[in-house]
């Protein structure tokens, strides 16, 4: 390998005969004098000047090669020639001389290009693209951290381990997770959050497509791949089933939001809850309040005292009232005020994942109150601390969401934008971080956009998702064309911590989502269960039978009803027919009349 | 102004087609017939498989032999040539011959015909030094086959002495010599068959007679070497045998030369040599086309190393020519 052609402080192009390049791959620049500079190649081409192509000209047909192959043992492809450009990492002072000599590096040189964490102590998320002969020399305790999955095949790591430090984020703070449906996005997510549970990292997971659980083990995890109980580390919790708000402690702005979330407030609906609600109201004493205000204007009663209600409380509009009665009811409906965040807070004290599931525009709602209170009581932890005062302790935490362009859209409000616009500006200095993963990079806020310092980008088709990737990433222009043809699990991180982009292989998840049942397959699955429970009680009464013909179905249904099983004649009819299809039951005409008698066994055919 | 290209063009064009009418070649079942009957059988080609192509050579390497000439300054005396001849084989590193020419200070001229030009001297120079390289390839690498650029004749013409040499270190060494001319500038077929050549083909080259006669993959196997090819004082020269292949789909046959001793080796080789042959190209074998890429002295190159000449020597070499504005 050598330097050639025209060269200049940043970019070169390297040639050999034999060895193909490959996209990403890191190479030495063999010259002392400028301290050895490392490279990253950016694009690759091969070439051999007898199969060139010219359509002036003819080519030259694969026989005639074969057939010098075949005599001499003359192999056309030593013309070969392999071109990759070269794009230093750092500046060097002068151009690289012409024809210096260049090398696969030993681990070691790139080592602090490559590793910025520990694997104990950071997150292992996956591999680093075409490093696969750096690991000749790479410390054991970075060999086999991961192992991937292509193509539903289990692979070794194959490469250097890339590591996300956490600790990096006080200076480098938030993750975003960009990628289209199919990209591995997802998976993603689900690779950081079981790194931030092996870590025990409080996180909080706002789950709207109720996939996040951690229980299940993926089809073909390797033995001893998955190393920690997880089970053990996350809790799920449904809204309104397991958490929910405490009305108590609820201030008016927080009621103003989750009413507003459960359908749109109009302002004087909104003046109308400023002027009811009182600091701790239950809901009880609440919606009796409004209950009674309503109660009063219908009849007319427009002087009678009621508890808490002041005098100008009268003259709100009682279609105002009666939408708010309306929206508070869909919200206790839903069991939202039944229940508190207290077994959230204790799961993020025990260093667990907190995962919270919930129809979206309910998560909504709860994401506003839970991540609010929680945030603002590591601040006041951490506020206390620096005035020197004692405040009750709160532990750092990290939230994590998919799609959080419905939680922090741009554009127009959503009731968890405003706290998680908050978190993206100051979360670094308490100690509360964001992880959030969205297809539509473009629909985030840009606020929230501008924070995140690290980002992992995968398979992106929509034009303006790649712009403003490309707006926020250092992604090369290259990279970006490459964006719309990754492989799923394939993702460039974009990172400060790195300074550059790095492309990794996601590795393989050592859990799984519950629903990966495709719902097709659990059609059929469902179609082969009725057959099969068909057959169970049918499989008796043709033993008994011995023949069954259409004018004794009615016999048989009415002993079915006897033995608690009902089935009308025209279903009986049907569940055989198709019982005859799978070939099971035998059917034949007899005088016009079918009748049904039990297919003798058959170890080929039929089902079992 | 009248355009006299265009009155000349097509008188050019009628004078042309007239000549290669079959009224005057007589058509092509004609054509071969007459060939068939007088001067050799038309044979159909085929590749070989990979079992025969593993056999072919007996192990032995395959040597393609090319040479290439560029010259430095335009106006004579005052150039330089500078030569370059390869053997280049299947298996190993290819040998390089190289010399320079500059007439003013070395004046003699390798033997050529009396009031030969500069190009033909030049010609002769370089054709000296591929048989040269050849002779020692031939020592050197045993190859089965040594395919040269151009017809055997022109370097037995050019080069005699050395010429022998390599046909008696061929005839030696059981290589079989073969020259393949892409451009044929011979009359083989009308000197065989004398005054037996029907009235058309008086004085026409193999090329015009042989024009769209052969079919792709088909060889025209001249059965007798070529009389009347003695030399000036009337000595015998070598015997060399002349056959005639469309081994491209392109139009025009390309020539094989071969000695007279290994005529009976050669018609075992036609096949490989068909073989070695894209479909598309110039109808000859492919490793001639990697040598001749190999050995080709380009401008760039030759510039190179004029610059080890000093300053005011080179200028000796400017041409008045270059420093025309347009």
């Amino acid at each position: 390998m050598q330097v050639v052609g025209l060269t200049n402080e940043q970019e070169v192009i390297v040639v050999d005969h034999v060895r193909p390049f490959r996209i990403n791959e890191y190479l030495t620049i063999d010259d002392e004098s400028l301290g050895y500079p490392q490279g990253e190649v950016v694009e690759t081409q091969s070439y051999n000047r007898f199969l060139d192509f010219n359509p002036d000209k003819g080519i030259i047909g694969p026989e005639v090669f074969q057939a010098l192959t075949a005599s001499t043992s003359y192999d056309i492809a030593r013309h070969n020639i392999h071109i990759a450009k070269l794009r230093l990492l750092e500046r060097t002072p002068v151009p690289i001389r012409p024809g210096t000599p260049v090398r696969e590096p030993t681990f070691e040189e790139v080592r602090h290009l490559l590793v910025k964490g520990d694997p104990d102590t950071g997150l292992v998320l996956g591999t680093i693209h075409a490093t696969d002969n750096l690991t000749r020399d790479m410390p054991p305790h970075l060999q086999n951290r991961v192992r991937l999955l292509v193509d539903g095949r289990v692979l070794d790591q194959g490469g250097v381990p890339f590591i996300f430090d956490p600790r990096t984020m006080q200076q480098y703070p938030h993750i975003g997770i960009f990628g289209g449906s199919g990209s591995g996005k997802s998976f993603g997510l689900r690779v950081f959050l079981e790194e931030l549970m092996k870590l025990r990292i409080p996180t909080l997971v706002l789950d709207p497509h109720y996939e996040m659980s951690f229980s299940e083990v993926p089809p073909n995890c390797p033995p001893g791949y998955r190393d920690i109980r997880f089970e053990e580390r996350y809790q799920l919790f449904q809204v309104g089933q397991d958490v929910g708000v405490d009305f108590a402690r609820l201030s008016t702005r927080d009621l103003i939001a989750l009413l507003n979330a459960s359908a749109g407030l109009s302002e004087g609906m909104t003046n109308a809850v400023e002027m009811l609600h009182r600091p701790n109201d239950s809901y009880i004493t609440f919606s009796s309040r409004l209950e009674q205000l309503i109660a009063a204007l219908e009849s007319g009663d427009r002087h009678g005292e009621i508890a808490g209600v002041p005098a100008e409380a009268r003259s709100i509009p009682l279609s105002s009232l009666k939408g708010i009665q309306w929206r508070l009811s869909r919200l206790y409906r839903a069991g939202l005020f039944t229940r508190d965040i207290k077994p959230i807070e204790n799961a993020l004290r025990a260093g667990q994942l907190a995962v919270v599931q919930g129809p979206i525009w309910m998560l909504n709602v709860f994401a506003a109150y839970v991540t609010g209170t929680f945030y603002r009581q590591r601040r006041e932890y951490k506020d206390a601390q620096f005035r020197r005062e004692t405040a009750p302790y709160f532990p750092p935490f990290i939230l994590a969401t998919d799609e959080a362009h419905n939680f922090a859209p741009k554009a127009f409000d959503a009731p968890a934008k405003s706290i998680i616009k908050e978190i993206a500006q100051e979360g670094r200095k308490y100690g509360v971080f964001l992880i959030l993963a969205t297809q539509r990079p473009a629909l985030l806020d840009e606020t929230v956009t501008a924070q995140l310092n690290t980002k992992c980008v995968f398979r992106t088709v929509r034009a303006s998702d790649i712009e403003t990737i490309r707006e926020e990433t250092d992604l090369t222009q290259e990279e970006a064309r490459r964006l719309p043809y990754l492989r799923s699990g394939d993702t460039f991180i974009s990172s400060a911590i790195f300074g550059r982009t790095v492309p990794v292989r996601i590795r393989m998840a050592k859990t799984s989502s519950p629903h990966a049942e495709n719902p097709f397959d659990e059609l059929q699955h469902q179609t082969q269960d009725t057959v099969s429970g068909f057959w169970q009680v049918i499989e008796p009464i043709l033993e008994q039978y011995g023949v069954i013909n259409e004018a004794q179905l009615i016999d048989v249904a009415r002993d079915l009803a006897r033995a608690g099983e009902s089935y009308t004649v025209e279903a009986l009819r049907q569940g055989l027919e198709r019982l005859v299809e799978e070939g099971l039951v035998t059917k034949e005409t007899f005088l016009g009349m079918s009748q049904y008698r039990k297919a003798p066994a058959n170890p080929s055919g039929g089902r079992t | 102004m009248i355009n006299t290209w265009v009155v000349q063009l097509k008188e050019l064009n009628g004078q042309l087609r007239d000549s290669f009418s079959d009224g005057r070649l007589g058509d092509r079942f004609h054509r071969r017939e007459l060939l068939e009957r007088h001067i050799g059988p038309i044979r159909r080609m085929a590749r070989l498989d990979t079992a025969e192509l593993s056999r072919v050579l007996g192990g032995r390497p395959l040597v393609g032999v090319d040479g290439s000439v560029n010259t430095f300054g335009r106006q004579h005396p005052y150039y330089v040539d500078f030569f370059r001849a390869m053997a280049m084989p299947s298996q190993g590193e290819p040998l390089v011959r190289q010399d320079l020419y500059c007439p003013l200070t070395a004046p003699e001229t390798p033997p050529v015909p009396p009031g030969a030009g500069e190009a033909e001297i030049r010609q002769a120079r370089l054709a000296a030094l591929e048989v040269e390289v050849a002779i020692a390839a031939v020592e050197q690498f045993r190859p089965r086959l040594l395919l040269m650029d151009g017809p055997l004749v022109r370097f037995d013409m050019r080069a005699q002495d050395l010429f022998r040499l390599l046909r008696e270190k061929a005839l030696e060494h059981d290589t079989l010599l073969i020259g393949c001319i892409e451009n044929i500038e011979s009359r083989v077929i009308t000197t065989l068959l004398g005054d037996q050549a029907p009235a058309g083909w008086r004085g026409r080259y193999d090329r015009d007679i042989l024009w769209d006669v052969l079919d792709y993959g088909e060889i025209l196997q001249v059965n007798r070497p070529a009389k009347g090819r003695e030399g000036e004082e009337g000595e015998s020269l070598p015997h060399i045998r002349t056959w005639f292949m469309q081994a491209s789909t392109t139009p025009g046959v390309v020539g094989l030369d071969m000695l007279e001793e290994q005529v009976p080796d050669a018609a075992g080789m036609v096949n490989y040599l068909f073989s070695l042959t894209p479909a598309d190209g110039r109808g000859i074998p492919i490793w001639l086309d990697l040598v001749d890429r190999a050995v080709r002295l380009t401008d760039g190159e030759m510039t190179a190393y004029v610059e080890l000449l000093d300053p005011a020597v080179r200028r000796l070499f400017a041409s008045k020519r270059d420093a025309r504005f347009f």
